[in-house]
């Protein structure tokens, strides 16, 4: 038995089925919805009301009741009656926001209401107008014509957002993703109900197929939707968040590479500088300093200091002790001195004779003078002169001679003493400045210095280049990367097989449809999911893109038709069966040629249930042709409204 | 210590015939020649006023003071004789061997000579003449007689030691010049250590410093 979607996906990614779909709803993927009948959208009533100002003035109110499937036309014989303006009011209440809608005709306005089926369902939207200003409700209508209220708004935003919302729920939609921006910077998109209303309307030039908005890969997922082809949305869902996923993963890859080359860059650059480095070192001695001759060096600082110290304690002790000796010294010389000269003063002076009293200057008699040399009494004050006085004085000369010669002596002693441990002293420090400077030199010695230094080079660039070698960091996958991957295979899969034969019978009922509305000499058409429509026509093959306006006019028409007949039989599509025609006959070569069209229009939709198309055409002739019950028509130089 | 000046130091003092000697070389250096008989018969020179002999006495016995004054009067005159003698009394260690300390009081440094004079009075080579009425002495004067300048001669002649105190006078008298006792005092005074002396205190030398100055002017 072959396995539902979600388990195929599941176990593609290689997880349970619940956790893929949780995950997969995260990501905005949900699998097809089951087959199911388009919801059919009827306008059946559109009124508003307002004063015109500038070159015509006056009120007007207009109102076109009891519409219904089928085709309804206005017309004029002028142009620039308002026939457009009633279309674009129809489809301004529609989407919640005027698509081309004149300035000027919306300032008139007052008051619009517009009243629609879905289904079976009545609805209106209704809204007066304070200076362009939207402000009103739409509601469900009951058979008996009470209103309830589904929502309100009073600005312009708001309005577009009721009626988007409602519209896409109420009209069973699914809103578009895609990839929007510049390549490499794309960001996930949704198109909404205004992208979807495109669908609806048939104006302008006839670009595309389907819409009218103008982004690649738009029209075809337009085209796939309303077609209702199974898959297709979830193909979309899947399609768009894988690109998203490659796309972050691409910008991280870039990223990876582009450092990845730095790293290859500075892989290099140290290599080389290792290369260096390495060759340095080997240059470098590699006989550092022998721990012997560093113990030796080390053994003389440890020698030589103290002696340095015990040297400096003796020279203190003996420049205390030569100061001392000095003293004793010159004290020794005064004292010689000092006694030679008393020696020789005593002398000098005892040798003169005394003449008179120093204290009352009384003369010295000769007696006193004879009395002193018989009987050594003093001829002045006739004291006894101490007998000693007049010893030898030579003995105590030599004494103290010889007493401070050797006190000098001792105290020269000294300083020779003093002299020797000096230069001792600067001996010793030299060899100790020697010596410590040897072993310093031997501790840092330049070879081994320098090899240090180059093995710290080498280590610290093997370090950086072992850094950079590890291998650069492996792309994270997206995590739901491989579930992604999954479920865009398993989508894929699933809407080839869906498709089936839908667009050959798509193909068939345009062409039907084509021929029937009047396009010459068409012999095939073949539409491609990607919504470009390639066509046979008088047995060569061209495209929709080359064909006339007129003709792609038609077979924009047939394409939407055939999107409703076909859904209609299988019970799938999600064209709601409203088809909005402007300005039809610009494209016409003649008047006949429209009125043919609107003919085959009428009896198409005569024959296709829930079709409903407004035409607006300057060509009151295709009254004739649909009947006046259908139309509204603006004779001469009348206004629409 | 011979350069220890503190009170109770060992402060080395001259005997009194060694201050005799000292004031008669300088009442001999200094003295003003007598001719005319003024002061008596056998007076050469008189010196007036104890002031003046004790701030001549001052340089005698401190020979770093004066070494200071012949550099001073060297720094003026630039005469290299005056270096010369302040060098020699570095030279002979003079500052250490030949100081004898002076007590300061309060009119400067002094030293009671009686004892010396009367040495130099005895043998009538000095003469003390005062004048003024006793309890009110205004002046001193000290007369050298022919007798004193004689023994100086002979003193000097006796021995070197003695000699060098008649040379040393002269040096003295001629930085002192004529200059009053006063003056003289003042001069004194200039030096830092001995104005800062305190009463009664032994004046301090200025050794170093002098040295210290001679030797910048030696070096120039």
């Amino acid at each position: 038995m072959s396995l539902g979607w979600l388990e195929a996906v599941a176990a593609r990614a290689g997880m349970d089925p619940k956790d893929a779909e949780l995950r997969l709803r995260r990501l905005g993927i949900a699998p097809d919805r089951p087959s199911r009948p388009a919801p059919t959208l009827t306008i059946t009533r559109i009124a508003f009301k307002g004063e015109k100002r500038g070159s015509i003035e006056g009120t007007f109110d207009f109102s076109w009741s009891n519409l219904g499937p089928g085709v309804w036309a206005i017309t004029s014989e002028k142009n620039f009656a308002g026939k457009s303006s009633v279309l674009e009011i129809l489809l301004w209440c529609l989407r919640g926001s005027p698509k081309n809608l004149q300035d000027d005709v919306r300032s008139w306005l007052n008051w619009v209401s517009l009243e629609f089926s879905v289904d079976d369902q009545q609805y209106r939207v209704a809204f007066d107008l304070t200076d362009s200003v939207p402000a009103g409700n739409l509601a469900r209508l009951r058979s008996d014509g009470t209103a309830d209220e589904l929502d309100r708004f009073a600005s312009d935003d708001g309005f577009a957002a009721a009626m988007s919302g409602f519209m896409m729920r109420t009209l069973d939609l699914d809103p578009i993703p895609a990839m929007h921006g510049a390549d490499g910077e794309k960001q996930a998109v949704e198109h909404g109900w205004a992208a979807l209303s495109g669908g609806l309307y048939f104006g302008g030039e006839h670009k595309q197929l389907l819409g009218d908005v103008l982004m690649a890969g738009l029209p075809a997922r337009m085209l796939q939707m309303y077609i209702g082809l199974p898959w297709a949305n979830t193909r979309m869902q899947t399609g768009t968040a894988r690109k998203e996923i490659d796309q972050e993963r691409e910008h991280a890859s870039k990223a990876a590479a582009k450092s990845a080359g730095e790293a290859t860059a500075a892989r290099e650059r140290l290599g080389m500088e290792l290369e260096t480095a390495t060759k340095l070192l080997k240059k470098l001695p590699t006989e550092a300093v022998s721990a012997e001759q560093l113990k030796a060096r080390a053994d003389e600082v440890a020698k030589l200091a103290p002696v340095g110290t015990e040297l400096q304690v003796k020279l203190a002790t003996a420049e205390v002790e030569a100061t001392q000796l000095r003293s004793v010294a010159t004290a020794d010389e005064r004292g010689l001195r000092d006694l030679r000269e008393n020696i020789v003063a005593t002398q000098f002076f005892n040798g003169l004779e005394p003449t008179c009293c120093p204290r009352c200057e009384t003369r010295v008699t000769s007696a006193r003078i004879k009395k002193e040399s018989a009987d050594f009494s003093c001829s002045l004050c006739s004291e006894s002169i101490p007998a000693e006085q007049l010893e030898d004085t030579s003995e105590a000369i030599a004494e103290a001679e010889e007493r401070a010669q050797a006190s000098r002596k001792a105290a020269d002693q000294a300083d020779a003493f003093i002299k020797s441990l000096r230069g001792q002293v600067v001996t010793n420090r030299h060899a100790l400045n020697e010596a410590q400077t040897a072993l310093d030199e031997a501790v840092r010695s330049t070879a081994f210095q320098k090899r240090r230094e180059a093995e710290l080079e080498v280590a610290r660039l093997e370090g950086a280049l072992r850094e950079r070698q590890a291998p650069s960091v492996q792309l994270e996958d997206h995590p739901d990367a491989a579930l992604v991957r999954a479920a865009d295979e398993e989508a894929k899969k699933a809407y080839d097989r869906g498709r089936g034969d839908i667009l050959d019978a798509l193909n068939a009922e345009i062409l039907s449809l084509g021929q029937r509305m009047g396009v010459q000499a068409l012999e095939e058409v073949k539409l491609n999911s990607n919504a470009t429509l390639t066509i046979t026509k008088g047995g060569a093959g061209t495209s929709f893109s080359k064909a006339t306006a007129g003709e792609r006019l038609r077979l924009r028409l047939a394409t939407a038709i055939a999107l409703l007949r076909v859904g209609q039989v299988r019970g799938l599509g999600r064209h709601p069966g409203l088809l909005i025609i402007d300005s039809p006959g610009a494209e016409e070569v003649s008047e006949m040629d429209l009125s043919t069209l609107l003919g085959e229009l009428k009896a198409i939709a005569k024959e296709t249930r829930g079709l409903q198309l407004f035409v607006a055409s300057a060509n009151p002739s295709i009254v004739d042709q649909l009947g006046e019950e259908q139309c509204r028509v603006a004779r001469g130089n009348e206004y629409v409204w | 210590m011979a350069t220890n000046g503190g009170i109770g130091a060992d402060v080395a003092k001259a005997s009194d015939r060694q201050s005799a000697v000292r004031l008669l070389a300088c009442i001999d250096a200094a003295g003003t020649p007598v001719e005319d008989g003024t002061w008596g018969p056998d007076v050469v020179a008189v010196l007036h006023a104890q002031s003046r002999l004790q701030a001549l006495d001052f340089w005698m016995r401190y020979p770093d003071y004066l070494a200071n004054e012949l550099l001073n009067e060297y720094e003026q005159d630039q005469d290299e004789d005056l270096l010369d003698q302040a060098r020699r009394i570095f030279d002979d260690r003079e500052p250490d061997l030949r100081r004898f300390p002076m007590i300061r009081y309060h009119f400067g440094a002094f030293e009671p000579l009686d004892d010396a004079l009367a040495i130099l009075r005895a043998s009538d080579l000095v003469i003390v003449r005062r004048s003024g009425v006793p309890g009110q002495i205004r002046e001193h004067n000290y007369l050298l007689t022919s007798k004193g300048r004689s023994s100086m001669n002979e003193l000097a002649a006796a021995a070197p030691e003695l000699a060098w105190y008649r040379e040393r006078a002269n040096i003295v008298a001629r930085v002192a010049g004529t200059t009053g006792g006063k003056a003289l005092k003042d001069r004194q005074y200039l030096q830092r250590e001995y104005k800062q002396t305190e009463l009664n205190r032994v004046i301090e030398p200025i050794t170093e410093r002098v040295r210290a100055r001679l030797e910048a002017f030696l070096e120039k």
